[in-house]
């Protein structure tokens, strides 16, 4: 109680927020034109290429674009549920960087329990994303935003799963010693048994690369992308739980969802960018693996 | 003023401010809304008192079990934007007089043993101890709890299966 209230430490604080900010908004605009593009190259076709060179400009324009757009708010619709919800969505994603570790220097909090708390932030998306849905005042937005918290929940449950093993495995809730535990050498990577463990981790090597590949189904399936779109089906429902949306609401809810996608799958990339010495490697070959795995 | 109690008086009224409107709301959906800020900012009150592991657990069972159990349920139910409530000056009187006797107990159950009281400077949960401890010292009761969750998983299960008459 001596000291007293200090501005500065507020401002600190709020500026220690912003930072992930700075890494997401290019991240997420070239990991969009990436997928497009490695997409269309999947289904034959040639993706983006007139805005910029080789259309690496697209998504920038696209997110002008979106902020350009009129805010419709639909005649039916709950007005503050409306705009309240794409902020709930918005506060589960973002605040799941907190306990992330972007660098050996640079993490949010260092708290003990940081993957439990990644996980348990996440709950809010379900929530905002239901709230969306009923506010919208439209049966397919409903309908989306049930499927899609259903799908979330349900594939909470393996990642779950996961996570527990390990923990067993690794004895470790930290996420910075986590990934402090497999650096230095390509043997010392989850799934080739964590560091520490001697020759016993061979028998673990088989059992490590199964639970990466439920890893990465589970979470696949949490972000909505294509094996796992019922939610957005558009053939049937016209774009899930964000039909109503527009503007600047409807780019914080896809933008976002696919941000937690590649928050889950590639932050051994954005290591890469930040800690380059410790994990260029780790990113170029393990890109979707999931974070606990490097 | 420490940063310390800025944060616990915004939580605080938050709480009080956010659980009065999930009672007094008519509209259900607004009260699940409520709700939903409620129990995050007691978590986010558990967080700034140290108690991590608590925190995380309030949002990963309250915010993502029960509120979307809750909010599941009120998309089931017909009656969303106006629920009738008992708004007679009796009911009233009866809530306050209970509301009045249970903050009384908690208050003087509270001050009466200010060596129960701890500081709020905690350092963050070691969690191995904890889990030592639910091993180790109330095994019994973490057995037990764990009997009564396996049958209420189990009693779920009868109860959702189709009856074949």
């Amino acid at each position: 109680m001596t000291t007293i209230f200090n501005v500065w430490d507020f401002l600190l604080i709020l500026l220690y927020a912003i930072i992930p900010l700075a890494y997401i908004i290019p991240f997420a605009l070239m990991a969009v034109y990436a997928e497009r593009k490695i997409s269309a190259w999947i289904q034959n076709r040639v993706g983006p290429n007139r805005t910029g060179p080789i259309g690496l400009f697209q998504t920038t324009a696209d997110i002008l674009k979106l902020m350009q757009k009129e805010d419709i708010v639909a005649n039916g619709a709950d007005k503050k549920l409306f705009l309240l919800a794409p902020i709930v969505v918005f506060i589960g994603s973002y605040a799941a960087y907190a306990a992330l570790p972007f660098s050996s220097v640079y993490i949010g909090t260092n708290i003990n329990l940081g993957v439990l708390y990644m996980v348990a932030i996440s709950c809010f998306v379900v929530a905002g994303i239901i709230f969306a849905g009923w506010a919208s005042d439209n049966k397919y937005s409903i309908m989306g935003s049930l499927r899609s918290a259903a799908q979330l929940v349900s594939y909470e449950i393996p990642t779950l799963f996961v996570i527990i093993s390990i923990f067993a495995i690794t004895q470790q809730f930290n996420l910075r010693e986590l990934s402090e535990m497999q650096t230095s050498n390509i043997l010392n990577w989850g799934i080739f048994g964590f560091d520490g463990l001697g020759y016993k981790r061979i028998l673990l090597i088989p059992v490590l690369f199964v639970l990466m590949i439920i890893l990465f189904i589970s979470t696949l399936a949490e972000v909505n992308r294509t094996p796992f779109d019922l939610p957005e089906a558009e053939s049937e429902l016209v774009a899930g739980f964000h039909t109503e949306y527009s503007g600047m609401k409807f780019a914080l809810f896809s933008y976002l969802n696919m941000q937690i996608c590649l928050l889950f799958q590639g932050w051994s990339l954005r290591f890469s960018l930040v800690d380059i010495s410790h994990h260029l490697v780790t990113s170029v070959i393990c890109l979707d693996c999931h974070g606990l795995f490097q | 003023m420490e940063l310390f109690d800025l944060f616990f008086y915004i939580f605080a009224s938050v709480i009080v401010i956010s659980g009065a409107v999930t009672v007094l709301n008519k509209n259900l959906i607004y009260a699940a809304f409520a709700l939903l800020i409620l129990l995050s900012s007691v978590a986010a009150m558990f967080f700034i008192l140290g108690a991590e592991f608590l925190a995380m657990v309030q949002i990963l069972i309250y915010v993502g079990g029960v509120l979307i159990l809750i909010v599941f349920g009120i998309m089931l139910t017909g009656q969303v934007k106006s629920v009738p409530m008992r708004e007679n000056f009796v009911y009233l009187l009866i809530a306050a007089v209970f509301t009045g006797l249970l903050c009384g107990l908690l208050v003087t159950g509270i001050t009466a043993r200010p060596d129960m009281t701890l500081t709020a400077d905690i350092a963050s949960t070691p969690i191995k101890m904890l889990g030592n401890l639910l091993i180790g010292k109330y095994y019994l009761i973490f057995g037990m709890l764990g009997v009564l969750l396996l049958v209420i998983l189990i009693a779920a299960a009868g109860m959702a299966r189709n009856n074949k008459e």
